[in-house]
């Protein structure tokens, strides 16, 4: 039983998890071992320094439960009497605008998939709006736009899952992830979201040189545009919208089928609409959109 | 409140039961998430994602095995994914940019020793959750090996090699050139 061998089980014994006859092997080399023993005195010391920091108290913030309530609460589902005027469900759309911090920023809000059902008596199921507050998005794509994606992905349950299994899955949407975006955005990787009760679609794209561009792909309100919000004049595409948020760009084009978002960084116009129409087959890259 | 009250509770969605459940899991939560992802407001964020999924797929819950444990295992995978989806993003501690890499090749440093603590944030994000798991939270390989799925000897390996990374950022350096470092003889 050579050293290297002997130290390196030297952990495990330690931690108890060794079967008795090699711990007792062990035990006879440390006998006459001293560069083992203190390799094991070393290891014990090291270890028995994590004791302080498992008693240590840690406070755990009480806005963390309030979050969790908050969540919760918007979670439960909002009964509304009634029907619309034409006897079918009617939709609601809910309107969110918050200064943001960055200049020329803009709240968006996009209705998604579903429309909403109306309860007609007591015993009708009750109602629930879906849509996609881009704001958790949006207020930290300045700072950090990597983790303000995966705050956003977290918020909206993100799954990892190929590009494969995500164009298998998607049936009744229509769009693209290609392996390369204009601009040498390589493909990174890929998501399923929860988007209310529908399934959304984002992905993550990055150049070389470590710029990311990500896109987000859901299906639209009632199968045209609509939607209250706010948005800046974009010439990129018929039926495109942008929101500004600093040196960010969350450009939106929406066909019957799909609601195709891109949030970029880049100021090249051209290199934008080629990107968007790399996401979206149903786009005309070459024709533009009237002043909004 | 008993366990079969508390599952039962929050299968209603009873926030009472809720709020028991988390009163009693989550100091061991939060100091894990705060050990491994090292940031305040990360650990907040996806302790706030772990016990909505617990919530929400409550109903999985399998009688017999342990409502902590179980809330304890969400929150551990919660922190694994956010790691992986954290992806190229460069690791910095909260005070200083150098990587455990960096101090490790640089050979002009002087004495670097540092608490535990301030080293734990030194230490890669896998080698860490394996210190922390065990060290820290106190669980065998084999809960270990259940809990990240994967094999008990690749836990053992992977905490072999954190150990050793561990105590390479504890243990002061040479400060000056012709000082040879300690080596463990190798008799023949």
């Amino acid at each position: 039983m050579d050293c290297l061998f002997v130290q390196s089980q030297l952990g495990a014994m330690i931690d108890g998890e060794l079967p008795a006859d090699q711990a007792a092997a062990l035990e006879s080399h440390l006998q006459s071992c001293e560069a083992c023993r203190r390799e094991q005195a070393s290891l014990v010391a090291l270890t028995a320094g994590f004791a302080p920091l498992a008693a240590e108290a840690v406070g755990v913030p009480t806005s963390i439960w309030a979050g969790i309530e908050a969540r919760l609460d918007s979670d439960r589902p909002v009964e509304v009497a009634g029907a619309g005027a034409s006897g079918g469900p009617s939709l609601i759309y809910r309107f969110f605008h918050r200064p943001l911090a960055i200049a020329a920023s803009l709240a968006l809000l996009i209705g998604a998939a579903t429309s909403i059902g109306i309860l007609l008596s007591s015993g009708s199921r009750a109602a629930q709006a879906d849509t996609i507050d881009y704001r958790i998005l949006l207020d930290h794509v300045g700072t950090d736009a990597d983790a303000a994606v995966e705050r956003f992905l977290r918020h909206y349950k993100a799954e990892r899952m190929t590009r494969a299994d995500i164009l298998r899955s998607a049936t009744g949407m229509s769009f693209a992830l290609p392996d390369q975006l204009p601009g040498d955005y390589l493909f990174e990787e890929s998501y399923r979201v929860t988007f209310g009760r529908g399934p959304g679609y984002a992905a993550r794209y990055r150049r070389a040189d470590g710029e990311p561009v990500f896109v987000f792909f859901h299906a639209p309100m009632c199968k045209r545009q609509t939607g209250v919000h706010c948005d800046s004049k974009c010439a990129l595409a018929r039926g495109s919208h942008a929101v500004t948020v600093g040196a960010w760009r969350l450009i939106h084009f929406t066909d019957p089928q799909t609601c195709h978002c891109l949030l970029s960084r880049s100021t090249d116009q051209q290199a934008l609409r080629s990107m968007l129409a790399a996401i979206s087959p149903e786009m005309d890259p070459a024709a533009t959109a009237t002043a909004q | 409140m008993q366990e079969r009250d508390l599952v039962e509770g929050c299968r209603r969605g009873d926030r009472a039961a809720q709020r028991a459940l988390y009163d009693a899991t989550s100091e061991r939560i939060y100091r894990l998430l705060l050990r491994m992802l090292r940031h305040e407001s990360d650990a907040a964020d996806v302790m706030q994602d772990a016990y909505i999924r617990a919530f929400e797929r409550i109903a999985q819950f399998q009688e017999g095995s342990s409502l902590a444990t179980w809330v304890y295992r969400i929150a551990v995978n919660e922190a694994l994914q956010f790691i992986r989806r954290r992806g190229r993003r460069n690791e910095s501690s909260i005070d200083s940019s150098d990587t455990h890499a960096e101090r490790l090749a640089d050979p002009t440093d002087d004495v670097l020793r540092v608490d535990l603590k301030d080293a734990l944030e030194r230490v890669p994000e896998w080698e860490r959750t394996l210190l922390i798991l065990r060290y820290e939270q106190g669980l065998n390989y084999a809960e270990m090996a259940e809990l990240l799925e994967k094999p008990a000897g690749t836990i053992a390996s992977g905490l072999n090699r954190a150990r050793h990374m561990l105590r390479d950022v504890l243990e002061p350096r040479s400060l000056s050139a012709g000082e040879e470092t300690d080596h463990p003889e190798h008799p023949t």
